[in-house]
């Protein structure tokens, strides 16, 4: 058994138009194979980030979200996420 | 006479009569229950999820023909939220809570999630796909039955407060005028749905629903983003005139075009023909200049009625197709179903397969279901003297299975002669090269066959292992990957070896640098959507055979795919200034 770790990152969303539903269901799919509670953030506001539900209720315009794990798979899942979100949402 | 500036989504202008439909909010009165029925309850919930998602399902099925694959990730998004872990727990802790119903417990979360969202202007364009889930418990729930089918006698511009994506896409073809409605942005489903559909759209219209009564007649003009109701004579000739010159500029491209050959600068004579679905498309095709039919696509005949056609329908679509396409060549492919395309009309459920594109699909359910196969091919055989008809087989891997396919329309054959039907004893009989192994034996199969046909989508999709149609993976489906090109000029080069012609009748060659790579390939056939013929046949025109044949010898010499995109890119751009 390993260590329960948190790790955390931030995560720019730099699209002028936000987030899209299509890159959140791609990332709450990604994210529920991750044994590690995932959290995501936004200006106060926490969100399950296995649930498509919840994610689509933190605003969806363009800055920063902050997505946290806990969890003996955290820092994978934290790697994963972020890669995924970075080419799903930076630039354009 | 009023105006209602919006947002113009889907350009185009439309002059009809309203039809309003109202919003649809059935009110769910809360109803308690006794706490011995909470299990029930929660059961009741969750079968009416399983029912919703199925629901879904269907009508993925029954519109994939109309919308193509990528506008229904819409309805995949609602299954995830359907099947949503934090949903389910809102719920249940609802109906315990209560104790309540499941359809008053999902509506008090419902509600309070739209709620949450109309709180921020970024998420309030997720509104719709919220009542798009809320609407599907409901009916499940409350036994009602289907009320988004909204059933159009006339032809008719859409008014209302919010469309559910299943809602906008149910209307029949041909049937909505144009679509005008009060809620909605610039990226709303609505709006993607509208422009596949190829009809007007203005969003974001407020007071609209207000302002107009069902019959008034309408103006939606889509490109300024809006709505003009019961306009003078004035104002109605003048977008007349409007609609008037927006279809004129396209058919300009097409007549400019028309009576000129599909032919490279230096006068090398290229085949353009069509892709089609519907027999109805063989018109569309022969407007737009197209010199055949490269593929008829006949699984739709089978997803459209949700059933096997009868012998007799089969016939009479083909026999109609190749009459009409007389003397052009009408090229019919056998039932490309299974996979992706499984549905009830091939004679039962297919078995749930770990891995259905490598599993029983196209001729490989044609070898499962032999009547069904035979009964396609007798109706192919019977049209074949009304017009100038070939046969294509699909998803062909082995020269076993051609001669299997082979052997079973010889069969078929004889049991037409004895039974006296008239028949073409010659069809031509063609093979997709969509499996990276028949693409590698291309040479073996040329001496068997009258003509290839190089399925792109599959091609890539078998060669790089990859689903384009799952989101996480689709990146890696690269039409650029050396190894697809290199499959696809050994097809072309086996083709041209052994005397045979060879079409590409992917999207790939809808793409104007591919279209050039494809040409400096050799290639001389395409066959594609004919939307685009007329724009294929412009850029064809203007393409020197001798700078595409470098472009292509200069690619196939290069092993990364960022490489072979920069050279297509830049070197196609500087073809067609």
């Amino acid at each position: 058994m390993r260590n329960t770790v948190r790790s955390s990152t931030e995560i720019p969303v730099d699209k002028d138009d936000g987030l899209h539903l299509r890159p959140m269901q791609v990332l709450v799919e990604k994210a529920a194979g991750f044994e590690s509670k995932l959290t995501l953030a936004r200006g106060g506001k926490l969100v399950d980030a296995k649930s498509i539900f919840e994610v689509m209720t933190l605003a969806a315009e363009k800055g920063p979200l902050v997505l946290q794990a806990d969890g003996s798979d955290a820092d994978e899942a934290v790697r994963a996420l972020s890669g995924l979100l970075d080419k799903e949402l930076g630039g354009g | 006479m009023d105006r209602f500036k919006g947002i113009g989504v889907s350009r185009g202008v439309a002059v009809g009569d309203a039809f309003v439909i109202e919003s649809e909010r059935m009110p769910v009165r809360p109803r308690y229950i006794p706490e011995d029925q909470i299990e029930a309850e929660v059961e009741r919930y969750d079968s009416a999820v399983v029912a919703a998602i199925e629901g879904i399902r269907d009508d993925q099925r029954r519109l994939t023909p109309r919308l193509g694959e990528e506008y229904l990730a819409i309805f995949e998004t609602h299954i995830r939220m359907l099947d949503d872990r934090s949903l389910r727990d809102r719920v249940v802790e609802r109906i315990r809570a209560g104790p309540m119903a499941a359809e008053a417990a999902a509506d008090e979360v419902l509600r309070q999630h739209i709620q949450l969202l109309f709180e921020d202007k970024s998420t309030a364009r997720w509104v719709s796909d919220i009542y798009d889930i809320q609407s599907r418990l409901h009916r499940i729930l409350l036994g009602r039955s289907s009320g988004d089918l909204v059933e159009l006698a006339e032809p008719a511009i859409i008014v209302a407060e919010n469309l559910t994506p299943s809602q906008t896409v149910a209307f029949e073809r041909g049937k909505v005028l144009a679509i005008a409605m009060e809620a909605g942005g610039e990226t709303s489903h609505t709006a993607i749905i509208a422009n596949a559909l190829g009809i007007p759209a203005v969003v974001g219209l407020r007071g609209l629903t207000a302002g107009v009564r069902a019959g008034d007649r309408l103006i939606v003009d889509g490109g300024a983003g809006e709505v003009v109701t019961e306009p003078d004579q004035a104002i109605l000739a003048q977008y007349v005139q409007i609609e008037h010159d927006i279809v004129e500029s396209d058919r300009q491209l097409i007549d400019e075009l028309h009576e000129l050959p599909a032919e490279t600068v230096a006068g090398r004579r290229i085949t353009l023909y069509a892709n089609i679905e519907f027999p109805y498309e063989v018109q569309t095709a022969l407007d737009n200049g197209a010199e055949g039919i490269g593929l008829y696509r006949t699984e739709y005949l089978y997803m459209e009625k949700g059933r096997e056609p009868t012998e007799e329908e089969h016939f009479e679509a083909y026999r109609s197709a190749a009459a009409l396409m007389w003397p052009r060549p009408v090229v019919i492919r056998t039932f490309d179903l299974g996979a992706d395309k499984a549905t009830d009309s091939t004679g039962g459920p297919v078995t749930a397969e770990p891995n259905p594109f490598l599993g029983c699909r196209s001729i490989r359910l044609c070898f499962d279901r032999i009547g069904m196969f035979k009964a396609q091919l007798r109706a192919i055989l019977r049209a074949s003297v009304h017009g100038y008809v070939k046969i294509l087989f699909p998803m062909i891997t082995s020269l076993t299975e051609l001669k299997r396919a082979k052997d079973i329309l010889a069969e078929v054959r004889e049991e037409l002669d004895t039974e006296g039907y008239p028949f073409e004893p010659d069809v031509e009989v063609g093979v997709m090269i969509e499996v990276p192994g028949a693409a590698v034996m291309a040479d073996a199969f040329a001496r068997e066959v009258d003509f290839f046909s190089i399925g792109t989508n599959d091609l890539i999709q078998y060669t790089l292992a990859v689903d384009r149609g799952n989101p996480v993976v689709s990146d890696l489906f690269q039409p650029a990957h050396p190894a697809v090109m290199k499959l696809i000029k050994h097809t072309i080069e086996a083709g041209d070896a052994a005397g045979i012609p060879v079409a590409v009748c992917g999207q790939m060659s809808g793409d104007l640098s591919y279209l050039i790579l494809l040409l400096g390939l050799g290639l001389r056939q395409f066959s594609t959507s004919p939307k685009i013929t007329p724009e294929l046949k412009r850029a064809i025109r203007l393409i020197k055979i001798e700078e595409a044949r470098e472009i292509a010898s200069e690619v196939m010499k290069e092993p990364s795919i960022e490489r072979t995109i920069e050279i297509l890119t830049t070197r196609s751009r500087e073809l067609m200034k």
